[in-house]
């Protein structure tokens, strides 16, 4: 099998996140918060929060709050939003895990929400953001990178301009984190969310948060949290408030070695592997008839990419990929319907392709070969 | 030929619905072209794996591999075409 599939679930891990969790998984569970020096008092959680704390600048490690994934942390900072205003600015690149919790809260009454489209080459126009801040926005909700055309949002840019504001300026990061450099204090980004098992290369059900000093939203689960036991209420202080429960800690311990495995090879090598790799396939489809890029042929290089071939719906080149050929790609709206009525691809979708790090120039040319045999086939219209 | 499972993939917005179904035997270029019969047929022959695409307008798709025993069928209208009766059709082919 050809994994082009990246932007749902990185694969393959690289080996030390195998190794490491398959080690974790020998040993007996331990809490960190009350081993002793004999199991390693900088242990894998605090390790993990530090690394991601250094991956995205942010000041204090203890700002880096572990979650389910992007879309509990999502959860989490859009509820906690409904305290701070009546009005939130969003994107038309945005998912599911975003829209859905805006429209909910709308539907309900406690939020109004703008959206604003994206431009012709799949990403957000400042200014645009700029014209639909009301002095009444609580937050503006940006998605760094389009799970759907993988264009990049300007963040330092739009950062610049939320900060100017009352709002808060919340990032979705999911596709983002471990493969674009993020900077929340340069960006005045105040709540940050991303998942583990995208490009910082961890197992699924483990992601986070940051959130800076200006936003505290309520919890949405309290319980236990194995220190402060005497104590009836939620402790106050970071992390514990936003970490009741037992901790995936199978989950932290991939993503930290996900985190060390970016350190060692570099962010921007990788990515510049991810870019080449896409490349490389957007080139082959440039040169066939019938073929629709997200983003266009004009549009700067992106990490991922989605497209259609005239003649056949998404959803049967999808199968004929996987099913005919190997190859394990994405087709559909990808979550994020509102962003295929930019490109007019709504309501089929697209095919979306996202290769790794750990693509091979054969896996390219055999995507190359499959596409060749689909628009021959469909061109001899059978 | 036999359906002899169904596995439920998806309940769509419009009320459709699709299901994975589980032959009995292997699905020949001729079961393919027979369940399409009166209704538009794709068949690409020359990909590795033959895949092949039934249309039976307002009624439903078909898609699959050919030489597999699975397919995966979209159901247009319940109403109009269950999945009884797509069983009943299937099982009536004489190939």
């Amino acid at each position: 099998m050809i994994y082009l599939n990246n932007a749902a679930t990185n694969f393959p891990k690289p080996i030390r996140v195998v190794e490491a969790v398959r080690s974790l998984l020998d040993q007996p569970p331990y809490h960190h918060a009350r081993a002793g020096f004999q199991r390693g008092s900088d242990d894998a959680v605090t390790e993990c929060r530090r690394l991601l704390c250094e991956l995205f600048h942010a000041d204090d490690p203890n700002r880096i709050l572990f979650s389910a994934g992007a879309t509990a942390s999502l959860n989490l900072i859009i509820n906690g939003l409904c305290l701070r205003g009546r009005h939130v600015v969003t994107t038309a690149m945005e998912h599911n895990s975003v829209l859905r919790p805006l429209k909910t809260l709308e539907r309900r009454g406690a939020l109004e929400v703008s959206i604003v489209d994206c431009d012709s080459l799949g990403a957000v126009c400042p200014e645009d953001i700029a014209k639909a801040i009301r002095p009444d926005t609580a937050a503006v909700i940006v998605n760094h990178c389009s799970n759907v055309t993988g264009a990049v949002n300007d963040l330092a840019a739009i950062g610049e301009i939320v900060g100017g504001t009352d709002s808060l300026f919340v990032v979705d990061a999911s596709q983002s984190a471990g493969m674009e450099t993020i900077d929340v204090k340069t960006m005045r980004i105040d709540a940050l969310a991303f998942t583990g098992h995208k490009a910082l290369f961890g197992l699924q059900g483990i992601g986070g948060m940051y959130l800076s000093e200006r936003f505290r939203p309520p919890p949405l689960i309290v319980g236990g949290t194995g220190v402060r036991s005497e104590n009836l209420y939620q402790p106050d202080e970071l992390p514990l408030l936003y970490e009741a429960g037992t901790q995936n800690i199978v989950g932290i311990v991939s993503l930290l070695e996900g985190v060390r495995f970016i350190r060692d090879r570099g962010l921007a090598a990788l990515r510049e592997q991810r870019l080449r790799a896409t490349e490389a396939i957007r080139a082959h489809l440039t040169r066939r008839r019938g073929v629709r890029l997200y983003p266009p042929r004009n549009a700067p290089p992106t990490a991922l990419f989605s497209f259609n071939i005239d003649g056949i719906a998404p959803e049967d080149l999808g199968y004929i990929l996987e099913h005919s050929f190997d190859i394990c790609t994405r087709s559909g709206l990808h979550c994020a319907p509102l962003i295929h009525r930019c490109m007019g691809s709504y309501p089929a979708g697209s095919v979306r392709v996202s290769p790794s790090c750990f693509t091979t120039d054969d896996e390219i040319a055999a995507f190359g070969r499959a596409i060749d045999a689909i628009c021959a086939s469909l061109w001899k219209k059978t | 030929m036999k359906v002899i499972d169904v596995k439920h993939v998806e309940d769509c917005f419009d009320g459709s619905m699709i299901k994975e179904l589980l032959l009995d035997s292997e699905i020949s270029k001729e079961f393919v072209f027979a369940m399409g019969a009166g209704g538009q047929v794709q068949f690409f022959a020359d990909f590795p794996r033959p895949f092949f695409k039934v249309r039976m307008e307002n009624l439903y798709d078909l898609k699959g591999i050919a030489n597999q025993r699975t397919m995966r069928v979209h159901l247009k209208s319940v109403k109009l075409f269950a999945l009884d009766d797509l069983r009943k059709k299937i099982e009536s082919l004489r190939l």
